[in-house]
């Protein structure tokens, strides 16, 4: 296993082979409804703008996906567990008749500023996204997490809302897997063409991760594939939720004349191989092209605490999905 | 009724009409009930097809609200503060126009109207169609589809609601609906071919495609088939509920399927089944008339023929070839016939050999009674010629006298043997009947004058075509006969008794009768009345009724007596007053 490509020719021979492998380790795959508790791994650090001076947040409303409310990619049934931003844990305010808002323990002296949690956090969970989106207009949410290519064209276009947040979850690959012994790469404009279409480009591609520090060198790095580009008929795993919509794009974007076939896969690992000899799922014939990251909205009065608190927390509260139980 | 040929011709009619009438009849019945029972299934089927579109109806328009009631951009526009009234409503006038209904509202969570579609929409420089005031409609459940009563009696509406549905709760609901007034039943209509009604819960009148007319009395929702009238037709009519949801009176769909092809073809089957009738009819009696005559006229003959041979007119052969059976017939009579007339001629050799020998020793009677006077005169004379008795003159005179009467006797005698024997056959004449009466009063004026004898006249004229001179010989003869039987008069009567003569006529025939008051006759006088040589007189030749019967049968006639010992005696005479040729 190689941090620098997803091929490995003494490794695995097989897509099926492949395909094996990465359900043993994916458990009932991505589009699977098994449920899980939802256990966000530990947080990467945060580091701070420099120079942004964040005062305290009171209370902050978030909507999120219920877990009933399915993606392209996955879908989960899971409860919401107890939020967590941060280092801040958060319990149930039990005097709240609704169940929704959630009051951070222990907690903050009234002195504390710069405190990248809120104080309170009300959370609601939407089952349909248009009702999340009608929601942050009418005012009713500070902060909404969406789901990879869920947000409305008209919330995209919105100007209020054109420069939100991405936030990556910390769990779920999408991946393709092909021969063990394919030496090219699927082509890049099939990806981007894939996310603009299909998720309406909020997953992040796999070439503009940046890998945390490595162990032992110590620097934080870019994954890119070396391998020379070909086209490639494309396959969607069928418990995908969204496979047929996404083989018919696929089918659509792809430039023709290929002749080995590609299976997209979504994978629930780590994105963050912190040891690169740690990340099981990297065999060969499996190439990683996206990390999950959902659309953060909030509103204007909001944004400012959304960024600094940080996107990511916020997608890391959806009870399920890509890194819980995709 | 009594002629064979009427009762033929009767039984033809009746049997050429009856069963057609019965045919037609039950033809005419099976077509009308085959006709109605189409009639009724396709008024099922009508029925069925009208709530069957009702129902397609109903579930598009219920889909499109439902799927309206979930449309994003309604939501936002209903929900999202920063979105006026004017786009929700432009908004819900062009859904309106794309989905087809006839009016579209929101309505929010306290039941007013937030926005309507109640504006027209110019289509190709045209209104699309007049847009329906929701807040006039009544009050309904907050999702579900249902036929409502539009206001002021315009027609029904399928009126749907649909929820909208806002994280998770009730926060409003779209209203939507169609028109079902005229124009739907005439789609219907199209659909079907029959007429069509709706009428609301109370009965009245919705919408119709009984253009101008009347619409029929109707028991509510009668789930038969009925009958009514419109305009003087027939129609077979069905009424549904038209529920599509719970609760209410649902309104009701009447459809009117026209019995008028039924009744046409019935007319035509009766126009025709009268034709065919009287056509049957006249046949019946042409063929009637025919087989009728082909039966009858043999029987007609053979009756004739019958006649003919109780008349004893036993000469003419029947020439007559007819059916089988009747073939038979004839065989039989024309061997009847010959059997007749051979008896006959043994009969009257019989006769005729048994008159001759009674004619002989009546003969020989007659002979042998002036022989015996005249024999004792000669031997009277003999015997006082050989005495030379002194009163030989006397006794010669005597016996001369007495050979010459009897001689005289004799002449007479066989000149009535010589004139029977002669009897010319009759010259038939046409003479008046009281002018034959008249001459034997005029023979007979004597007795007449003494009031023995009467005549009672004919009050007609009544001609008669025969021998006058024979018939008056016969009259003599039987008039005498009566003088000569009455002369002595009744027992215990005072004097000679009395005779009279009656003639009458029918036209056909002519009767006289003769007839006395005298001592009558016995049973076996009477059995020997006409035989010759019979007599009841003491110097009768016993010739006189045997002639008289002769001659009356020559003349095609009959003769007949009634008598009984002190009751008199009648001769009954009936000559044709034309004798057949």
């Amino acid at each position: 296993m190689t941090r620098e490509g997803c091929v490995r020719l003494d490794a695995v021979r097989g897509v099926a082979a492949a395909t094996l492998l990465l359900t043993a380790i994916a458990g009932a795959g991505c589009g699977a409804r098994a449920p899980r508790p939802a256990t966000p791994p530990p947080p990467p650090a945060a580091v701070p703008e420099a120079g942004l001076v964040i005062a305290r947040v009171a209370t902050l409303r978030v909507g999120l996906p219920s877990p009933r409310r399915a993606n392209l990619l996955f879908t989960c049934d899971a409860a919401l567990a107890a939020p967590r931003i941060g280092s801040a844990t958060y319990a149930r305010d039990t005097l709240d008749a609704t169940g929704r808002r959630w009051l951070r323990v222990p907690a903050p002296s009234p002195e504390s500023v710069g405190t990248r949690a809120p104080d309170t956090l009300s959370v609601r969970a939407f089952e349909d996204a248009t009702d999340e989106e009608i929601a942050l207009e009418r005012g009713e949410l500070d902060a909404a997490v969406f789901w990879p290519g869920e947000l409305s064209a008209r919330m995209r276009s919105d100007a209020r809302f054109r420069d939100a947040e991405l936030g990556l979850r910390s769990r779920g690959v999408v991946a393709c897997v092909g021969a063990a012994a394919d030496t090219l790469a699927p082509l890049r404009a099939d990806l981007d063409a894939l996310n603009r279409e299909a998720f309406g480009g909020d997953l992040l591609p796999w070439r503009e991760f940046v890998q945390p520090p490595d162990a032992a060198m110590g620097v934080a790095h870019l994954e890119l594939d070396p391998r020379p580009e070909a086209p490639a008929r494309w396959s969607v795993d069928a418990t995908l939720p969204g496979a047929r919509h996404l083989e018919r794009i696929l089918a659509r974007v792809s430039r023709p004349g290929g002749t080995r076939t590609l299976k997209l896969v979504c994978i629930d690992q780590p994105v963050a191989a912190s040891d690169a000899g740690g990340a099981d799922w990297r065999t060969p014939g499996v190439t990683p092209l996206f990390a999950v990251r959902c659309p953060v909205l909030a509103r204007t009065a909001a944004a400012a605490d959304v960024r600094a608190i940080g996107a990511q927390w916020f997608a890391e509260l959806a009870p399920c999905g890509a890194g819980a139980h995709p | 009724m009594n002629s064979l040929r009427a009762r033929l011709i009767w039984g033809f009619s009746l049997v050429a009409v009856v069963p057609l009438s019965l045919a037609l009849a039950l033809l005419g019945t099976r077509i009308r009930q085959t006709m109605e029972q189409q009639s009724a299934v396709r008024l099922e089927s009508a029925i069925g097809v009208a709530r069957g579109e009702l129902v397609a109806d109903g579930q598009r328009v219920g889909a499109r609200v439902a799927l309206l009631a979930r449309d994003p951009q309604l939501k936002r526009l209903y929900l999202v503060e920063t979105a006026g009234d004017l786009e929700l409503r432009q908004f819900l006038a062009e859904q309106r126009f794309l989905l087809g209904l006839d009016y579209l509202a929101v309505i929010d969570s306290g039941g007013r109207v937030s926005a309507d579609a109640s504006f027209a929409i110019p289509v190709a420089g045209r209104t699309w169609s007049e847009p329906l005031d929701v807040e006039t409609l009544p009050v309904a459940a907050d999702s579900g589809l249902s036929v409502l009563a539009m206001p002021n009696t315009s027609g029904l509406a399928l009126d749907a609601r649909a929820p909208i549905v806002y994280a998770g709760a009730r926060v409003g609901l779209v209203r939507g609906g169609v028109r079902v007034d005229s124009t739907f039943l005439a789609r219907l209509q199209r659909l079907s071919g029959l007429e069509l009604l709706l009428r609301d819960a109370q009965g009245h009148v919705l919408a119709t495609t009984l253009r101008g007319r009347e619409a029929p009395a109707m028991r509510p929702a009668d789930p038969t088939v009925a009958r009514a009238r419109l305009d003087g037709h027939t129609y077979l009519t069905r009424e549904v509920d038209l529920r599509l949801g719970p609760g209410g009176a649902p309104p009701r769909l009447t459809a009117l399927a026209s019995t008028a092809a039924a009744d046409d073809a019935m007319t035509v089957l009766g126009s025709t089944a009268v034709v065919l009738g009287v056509l049957g009819l006249l046949l019946a009696v042409v063929l009637g008339v025919v087989w009728s005559h082909q039966v009858a006229s043999p029987v007609v003959r053979l009756a004739g023929f019958s006649e003919r041979i109780s008349r004893g007119e036993w000469d003419e052969p029947l020439a007559m070839e007819s059916m089988h059976e009747l073939q038979t017939l004839v065989d039989a009579l024309e061997r009847m016939r010959n059997d007749l007339r051979t008896y006959r001629d043994h009969l009257r050799a019989s006769e005729r050999q048994a008159a001759y020998g009674q004619m002989a020793r009546k003969v020989a009677h007659e002979i042998k009674n002036p022989l015996t006077p005249i024999a004792l005169s000669v031997q009277g004379l003999k015997r006082s010629y050989d005495q030379k008795h002194p009163d030989f003159g006397a006794t010669l005179e005597e016996a001369v006298r007495t050979v010459g009467e009897e001689v005289q006797r004799l002449k007479a005698l066989l000149q009535e043997f010589n004139e029977l024997g002669r009897f010319p056959p009759p010259r038939p004449v046409p003479f008046l009947v009281g002018e034959l009466m008249n001459d034997l009063r005029t023979l007979f004026h004597h007795e007449v004058a003494a009031g023995r004898l009467a005549f009672d006249m004919p009050r007609a004229v009544l001609t008669l075509i025969a021998d006058p001179g024979q018939l008056r010989q016969a009259l003599l003869n039987l008039i005498q006969n009566a003088l000569d039987a009455t002369a002595e008069g009744a027992p215990g009567g005072n004097g000679p008794g009395h005779v009279r003569v009656a003639t009458a006529g029918n036209g056909d025939k002519l009767f006289i009768e003769v007839s006395d008051d005298g001592p009558g006759l016995s049973e076996q006088q009477r059995a020997q009345l006409f035989m010759p040589g019979f007599t009841t007189k003491t110097h009768g030749t016993g010739l006189g009724l045997t002639i008289v019967e002769r001659i009356i049968s020559d003349h095609q006639g009959t003769i007949e007596v009634d008598s009984a010992p002190g009751r008199g005696t009648a001769f009954v005479i009936q000559i044709p007053t034309k004798p057949e040729a």
